[in-house]
C-alpha cells in the first residue's frame, strides 16, 4: 500500500472527495435557502391558499437589514402588493397568460410592471439627494469631449419629436447620468418628464427613444417633486418606458411568424 | 491623423494574424473515434517541403563481383568486401551525398594518394560508413528495411543542417533573474518553448531516465521530480517537431505512460532514443580528437546527431523512401567477405560469383 492508504481500497484522495461532496451537498441546500428571500411562498392556483408552496428547501427564517435611516426590512418580509392586478388571464386553464386591462401602457402588467418600493428618494452617504436635476448639482457637468444632449430634439419610435431635452439628472453617489428631464408640450404648456438614460440612444443632433411612440411622453408618470425623483417613481418611470417595447403599438405583441 | 491611426491599426492585425494558416487543412485519424488521435497538416506546407524530401539522382547499379576492393586497394578498412566496381560508385555516391560541391578532395588530399588519411574528412567518413552499417544491420528496430545513407542526414552538405552540441555553461550567479538554468528561455530545439533546452545531453548522449510517471495511483516510491517531467517535456518536444507530428501520434495524451494505449509508433520511437545514444556515444563522441576546432561545439564537444538530423520534419526521413534497395553495400549485406579469409578466397574465385 502506498503514501496515503487507509485500507486497501481507501485511501485519503476519495476520503477528501466525499468530504467534498458532503460539503458541496450543505453549500448547494444553503444557497437554495438563500434564493427563497424573495418571491416565497409561491403563488399557486390549484389549492386555493391552504397549502404554503415553497418547495425544498423551505424558505428560510427572516433576516433583517438595519438601514442607514434607521428603517428594518426583513428578508423574506411576506408582504402583499397593495397594487391591483391590471390583467385578467385570457384563458381559463392554469398558467394562461394575463391580457391587460384598459390602455396596455397604464394598466402596469408585463413589462410595465413595478414593484412596491419605498415612496422616499435614495440618498448619498452624507443623506443629501443622490439623484438629482444638474441645477440643483452645479459642482457637476457634462464631460468637454461628449455630447451635450441638452437643448436636442428627442424622438420616438415612430420618428416623431416628442420634446426637447431639458435637462440631465445626475447620481451623485457614483457619479453618472441617469436620466434625461424632456419638456413635452402639453395642454398647460409643457410638462417635464424623466426619461431613463438607458432609454435613450444620444446623438449629436438628436435623442432617440426606440421604447415608446412620441405621443406616449405625454403619459410618463411625473415625480411630485421637481428636483427630486423617489424610489417608487423610478420604478413606474423605468415600467412606463419597459412597458412601451410591447405595448407601444400593436404590432409589438404578434408574433414574427 | 485618422490615415495614421487606421494604418497602425492594420499593422496590428496584420501582426496577430501573422502565424495564421489558412484552412483547408488535412487532418489524419490515428487512434479510435472520439479520442482525438489526430494528425493535423497543411498541404501547403507538406507540398513545399516535398523537394526537400525527395530521393536524389542516383548512379545505376553496377554488377557485383570482381576483385574485393581490400585486395585491390591499399587502405581500405571498412568496406573492403565490395568489388572494385561497387567500392568505386559507392565513392561516387558519396561524393554525391556529402560534398557535391567539394568533390573527391574533400575527403582525398589533392596530390596525394587515395590511400592516404591526411585529411580528417577521410577518417571521420571512414567512421560514419561502420555508423551505417551498424544502423542498417542493428537497428532494424528502428529503421527497418527502409535504413540510412549518408543522404539521409547530409543532403548534400558536408555538415548536416541538425545537429547539436551541448550549452555553453550558463556563469551568470544562480540568484533571482540571473542565471537561467538551462531553461526560461524560447529556445527552437524545444519547441520555442521555455522547457530546459537542452534535453539532448541527458537523454541522446547521456542514458538517463525519461519515464516520470509512476506506476501506482498511490505515492509508492517513485521521486522523480516536476523538474525531470519538464526535461521530459523538452525532449518529447524535440521528437514532435523533428517528426512533425504531435503527441498523439504515439500517446493517447489520457496517459502518456501506458504503452497498452499508446500506438506502435511509440516502440519504434523508443528503438530511436537507444540508437540516437548508442550512436552519439559510440560513434560520434569518440571522433573527439579528429574534428578541427571549428567544427566543435561552444564547449569543444563534437557534433552529435538526434531525430532532426535525419528526420528533419517528416514522420520518415524522406517520407519513407528507401536507398537501400540500390546501395545494399550500405546494408552489410557483403558481410560474408569481411573476413580476411573470405576476402582472399573471394580474390581466388575472381569475378566468378559474388558470396551472397
Amino acid at each position: 500500500m502506498g503514501t496515503g492508504s487507509i485500507t486497501a481500497y481507501i485511501d485519503v484522495a476519495q476520503v477528501a472527495l466525499y468530504a467534498f461532496w458532503v460539503f458541496f451537498a450543505g453549500l448547494i441546500y444553503y444557497l437554495h435557502r438563500e434564493d427563497k428571500r424573495e418571491g416565497y411562498p409561491l403563488e399557486s392556483d390549484r389549492s386555493g391558499g391552504r397549502i404554503q408552496v415553497q418547495g425544498w428547501p423551505s424558505v428560510p427564517a427572516p433576516k433583517t437589514f438595519l438601514l442607514r435611516d434607521g428603517r428594518v426590512v426583513l428578508s423574506p418580509n411576506f408582504r402583499e402588493t397593495t397594487q391591483t392586478l391590471g390583467g385578467s388571464p385570457s384563458a381559463a386553464h392554469l398558467g394562461a397568460p394575463l391580457e391587460p386591462h384598459g390602455d396596455p401602457m397604464l394598466a402596469a402588467v408585463g413589462p410595465g410592471s413595478y414593484s412596491d418600493r419605498a415612496d422616499i428618494a435614495d440618498t448619498t452617504v452624507d443623506g443629501d439627494l443622490r439623484i438629482v436635476p444638474l441645477r440643483a448639482a452645479p459642482s457637476f457637468e457634462v464631460a468637454h469631449r461628449d455630447p451635450d444632449p441638452r437643448g436636442l430634439p428627442v424622438i420616438g419610435a415612430d420618428g416623431a419629436i416628442a420634446g426637447t431635452v431639458t435637462e440631465l439628472w445626475v447620481d451623485r453617489a457614483e457619479v453618472l447620468f441617469r436620466y434625461l428631464e424632456v419638456e413635452v408640450p402639453a395642454a398647460g404648456g409643457g410638462r417635464r418628464v424623466l426619461l431613463p438614460i438607458n432609454f435613450a440612444r444620444i446623438g449629436d443632433q438628436q435623442v432617440n427613444v426606440r421604447s415608446i411612440l412620441a405621443a406616449q411622453f405625454a403619459q410618463v408618470p411625473a415625480t411630485r417633486h421637481p428636483d427630486a425623483v423617489t424610489l417608487l417613481e423610478e420604478d413606474k418611470i423605468m415600467g412606463y418606458y419597459g412597458g412601451g417595447t410591447l405595448y407601444a403599438t400593436p404590432a409589438r405583441q404578434e408574433p414574427l411568424l | 491623423m485618422m490615415r495614421l491611426v487606421r494604418g497602425f491599426a492594420v499593422l496590428v492585425a496584420a501582426t496577430l494574424l501573422a502565424a495564421c494558416e489558412r484552412p483547408p487543412i488535412d487532418s489524419v485519424q490515428r487512434g479510435y473515434r472520439g479520442t482525438g488521435m489526430d494528425q493535423v497538416y497543411n498541404p501547403r506546407l507538406i507540398a513545399a517541403a516535398a523537394p526537400a524530401n525527395a530521393l536524389p539522382a542516383d548512379s545505376p547499379m553496377v554488377p557485383p563481383g570482381g576483385p574485393a576492393a581490400s585486395t585491390v586497394f591499399k587502405n581500405v578498412k571498412v568496406v573492403g568486401d565490395l568489388g572494385v566496381g561497387e567500392f568505386t560508385r559507392l565513392m561516387v555516391s558519396m561524393t554525391a551525398w556529402v560534398a557535391p560541391d567539394q568533390g573527391c578532395t574533400y575527403c582525398h588530399k589533392a596530390g596525394e594518394d587515395f590511400s592516404s588519411d591526411a585529411l580528417y574528412t577521410k577518417v571521420v567518413a571512414r567512421r560514419m560508413l561502420e555508423m551505417t552499417r551498424h544502423i542498417n544491420t542493428d537497428w532494424k528496430t528502428h529503421v527497418a528495411e527502409t535504413g540510412v545513407t549518408c543522404y539521409t542526414c547530409h543532403r548534400g552538405q558536408p555538415v548536416p543542417s541538425n545537429l547539436w552540441f551541448a550549452p555553453p555553461v550558463d556563469t551568470h550567479a544562480a540568484t533571482m533573474l540571473g542565471n537561467r538554468a538551462g531553461q526560461n528561455a524560447p529556445a527552437p530545439s524545444v519547441g520555442v518553448a521555455s522547457l530546459p533546452n537542452d534535453p539532448f545531453t541527458p537523454f541522446l548522449d547521456q542514458g538517463n531516465e525519461i519515464r516520470v510517471i509512476g506506476q501506482t495511483a498511490l505515492a509508492s516510491g517513485n521521486r522523480q521530480s516536476t523538474k525531470q517531467a519538464e526535461y521530459t517535456y523538452g525532449l518529447m518536444m524535440h521528437m514532435s517537431k523533428s517528426l512533425g507530428v504531435n503527441c498523439t501520434y504515439c500517446h493517447n495524451s489520457r496517459s502518456f505512460a501506458e504503452w497498452d494505449t499508446s500506438t506502435p509508433q511509440r516502440a519504434t520511437a523508443w528503438y530511436g532514443i537507444r540508437m540516437a545514444r548508442d550512436l552519439n556515444t559510440t560513434y560520434l563522441d569518440p571522433l573527439a580528437g579528429v574534428f578541427p576546432a571549428n567544427r566543435l561545439g561552444p564547449t569543444g564537444d563534437v557534433p552529435k546527431l538526434n531525430c532532426a538530423t535525419c528526420h528533419q520534419g517528416a514522420f520518415k526521413p524522406m517520407y519513407g523512401a528507401s536507398m537501400l534497395k540500390t546501395h545494399p553495400e550500405l546494408a552489410g549485406v557483403r558481410v560474408a567477405l569481411a573476413a580476411p579469409a573470405a576476402a582472399a578466397s573471394a580474390a581466388d574465385a575472381g569475378a566468378s560469383a559474388p558470396a551472397r
